[in-house]
């Protein structure tokens, strides 16, 4: 009746609120909020793997990359899906793509320390490939009582 | 009849009224709309993270994150790309104009052919540039004006001509109180604008008094006029002119060249560069969509204050230019004169606020009709406006209006003091941050009036060439009144540049979680502080305000991102 209604008594359709001033904000909206950069635990980097969540965090040597815009890489059936929302940097040193060179976000934090040095010169060598191409958006730091 | 069928009756009627509003909502005004909801709601791209204390970063959805903003014209040099300069537009234009006879009417009501200029810009340039050791010329005059037009012209073709960059364009405000080290002619409109020179004459080595028909005000003194010339001496013996040649340097050195400076009354100098030019003339085209893009039956029309005539100097260039680079017409109007069959050949109207009502005053003051069946015209047009669909139900008929497809609502901020000094010191937000502004039920009003287009465009009179942001061309949405009450729509940041929006200390009340704070800016249309001080300033407050990285923060700017991309102001 709306439209009829309006022609009629002279009123116009009204859209949504946009700005959130009149405190009816779309409740879709609110699960599209921006990530806050800083700090990241295995646990929280987890959710962003391109599947869970669209957005896809990588960790390379502590720094973590927001690599979405590279998702027919790292997204779900990428050749490097498994890094996503994961820290890279092991499996990026060796070269290898297997599951063993990931940790799940309950394991402590990789510190590398088995690497040969050279692996450990290939994952920072990434990491420059990584800074240059992908905005950094934070640290990769243990979480108390999960990874330590 | 029984009570039972009366009930059938009365379910029936309402079933059928259900049912056909249903269906001409749903089947027909959905398949009607200009732009879906969905599309309306999603304006921006922005990025999937921010920083702590500031908002995402926000682009126009037709540049997505992780490309490049608009930088310039995308023209050709060999297998390489270049962005352009005035030269690469100027000469598109005189190539086209052999073909198209396009013209260009200034604030003097009469029409002139680019041929013309092109042939008086070319004079100026042998009878002045050559002639004198120009380092910058001040221009005291409007680009609304002939002389004005052809000034710029000449002074942005020498500029790139000239290895050195000599001849460079510098508009001036008012007349120079304080000396300017390197402008040497100086271009005034008027003898009464001379006696304000007040013993500066010495300073220049050329001025040029262009309207000189007030003779009276004429000095007697022929000392004070040793170098004074006017604008009619100048240009006598010019002739019209349609060829223009230009071969663009390999080592693309002329794009790197500046294209004018601006100083403001508070004596505040902003240098531009060729980039700034060609992006914000490539951005304008951008704006325009599919089977509504500019072309060569396009007259574009401004319509000036003739208060701050000399205020809109930069902000001419990069509209005339696009829609001349087409093939297009211009024509600029001074806003206390406008006639209306002056507009007769218009389609795109550039004005501001206050022009708007003046005119349609001018217009419902010679259409005073007001029946019944008008109003319901006028109701049935803004319905159906607010649902998304353009339509000329209740478009005024006045002859003149009849080819007006679009118009350009600029909006300009009031505090530009605060942004150009770079000072470092946030204000409280305060009431009033753009001039004159419309609430979204009275933009749709005027598109019914006009049966046309409206964008909203917010400008940043000295520090950025061509508008922030603008409103979407197909977007008629009516908000809340709360929205209306609090905030202005200005639509999504342009394709040159992108925008994110930082908390204050000063504004607590403004939450950053809210998208809420001052407006920051980056990219290709912004121009550079000239001297040390200010340059220095500028990069310390960018550093200590948005995080550096080449983000200028329009101080004391204060708005919001909507859910919808868009940007609000705070009124």
């Amino acid at each position: 009746m709306s439209f009829f209604s309006n022609v009629l008594f002279g009123s116009v359709k009204e859209s949504d609120d946009p700005t959130g001033l009149s405190g009816n904000t779309p409740m879709a909206e609110a699960t599209n909020e921006p990530i806050v950069e800083g700090v990241f635990y295995p646990r929280t980097l987890y959710r962003f793997n391109g599947h869970d969540d669209e957005k896809i965090f990588i960790a390379v040597l502590g720094k973590v990359y927001d690599c979405t815009a590279g998702r027919s890489f790292y997204g779900p059936s990428g050749p490097y899906s498994n890094f996503a929302g994961r820290d890279a940097s092991r499996g990026l040193g060796l070269n290898s793509f297997d599951m063993e060179c990931v940790r799940d976000w309950d394991q402590p934090i990789d510190d590398l320390s088995d690497l040969p040095p050279q692996a450990v010169d290939a994952a920072r060598e990434w990491q420059d490939y990584f800074a240059k191409k992908y905005p950094c958006i934070g640290t990769l730091e243990p979480e108390a009582g999960v990874n330590y | 009849m029984s009570l039972k069928s009366w009930c059938e009756l009365i379910i029936t009627i309402f079933l059928l009224v259900w049912g056909a509003n249903f269906l001409f909502t749903k089947a027909i005004l959905e398949n009607k709309r200009d732009l879906s909801v969905m599309a309306l709601n999603e304006q921006s791209n922005k990025t999937s993270v921010r920083k702590k204390n500031e908002t995402a970063l926000y682009r126009n959805f037709l540049v997505p994150i992780g490309f490049p903003l608009t930088t310039g014209l995308g023209l050709s040099l060999g297998y390489k790309i270049r962005n352009g300069n005035f030269m690469d537009v100027w000469k598109a234009i005189m190539d086209v104009t052999v073909e198209k006879n396009n013209f260009i009417s200034f604030n003097n009501n009469k029409r002139y052919t680019l041929s013309l200029i092109n042939g008086a810009a070319n004079h100026l340039i042998k009878e002045v540039y050559e002639k004198f050791d120009v380092n910058e010329v001040g221009v005291n005059i409007s680009v609304s004006s002939f002389e004005g037009f052809v000034i710029s012209v000449a002074s942005m073709i020498y500029s790139i001509r000239n290895k050195n960059g000599k001849g460079l364009l510098h508009y001036l405000t008012t007349v120079p109180r304080q000396r300017l080290s390197n402008v040497d002619i100086l271009v005034i409109d008027s003898w009464q604008a001379f006696r304000m020179l007040n013993k500066s004459e010495d300073w220049y080595k050329l001025i040029i008094v262009c309207d000189d028909t007030e003779s009276v005000l004429k000095p007697k003194n022929t000392e004070l006029l040793k170098n004074v010339k006017t604008w009619n001496e100048i240009i006598a013996g010019s002739t019209e002119d349609s060829r223009f040649e230009y071969d663009p340097p390999t080592d693309n050195s002329d794009e790197l060249k500046l294209l004018l400076n601006i100083t403001t009354s508070s004596n505040e100098t902003t240098s531009f560069n060729q980039l700034n030019l060609v992006s914000s003339i490539s951005a304008f085209i951008k704006t325009f969509p599919l089977n509504n893009e500019l072309s060569s039956n396009d007259v574009i029309t401004e319509i000036c204050d003739p208060f701050s005539l000399t205020k809109n100097n930069l902000q001419i260039w990069p509209k005339v230019l696009s829609v001349l680079l087409l093939g297009g017409s211009a024509q600029f109007l001074l806003d206390k004169d406008v006639e209306l069959d002056a507009l007769n050949d218009t389609t795109l109207l550039v004005v501001n606020p206050k022009a708007l009502g003046n005119l349609s005053k001018t217009i419902k003051e010679k259409l005073a009709s007001s029946s019944k069946f008008d109003t319901i015209k006028q109701s049935l047009s803004t319905t159906l406006l607010s649902e998304g669909i353009m339509n000329k139900i209740s478009k005024l008929d006045v002859p003149q209006l009849q080819k007006i497809r679009s118009i350009y609502l600029i909006e300009e901020l009031t505090n530009e003091s605060h942004i150009l000094s770079f000072d470092g010191k946030i204000p409280k937000r305060t009431k009033g941050q753009i001039n004159g502004k419309f609430t979204s039920t009275k933009l749709n009003y005027y598109r019914a009036l006009f049966g046309c287009r409206l964008v909203v465009e917010l400008f940043c009179p000295y520090i950025i060439m061509g508008p922030i942001s603008q409103t979407n061309f197909y977007d008629y949405r009516i908000f809340p009144k709360v929205v209306d009450a609090n905030v202005t729509c200005v639509g999504s940041m342009t394709t040159a540049l992108e925008g994110k929006i930082v908390s204050t200390e000063m504004n607590p009340d403004l939450e950053i979680e809210d998208r809420q704070g001052m407006l920051c800016v980056r990219g290709f249309t912004i121009g550079r502080p000239v001297t040390e001080k200010r340059l220095e300033n500028a990069l310390t407050l960018s550093n200590s305000i948005a995080g550096g990285e080449g983000w200028i923060p329009l101080v004391g700017v204060f708005g919001l991102w909507g859910q919808d991309g868009c940007l609000y102001i705070y009124n």
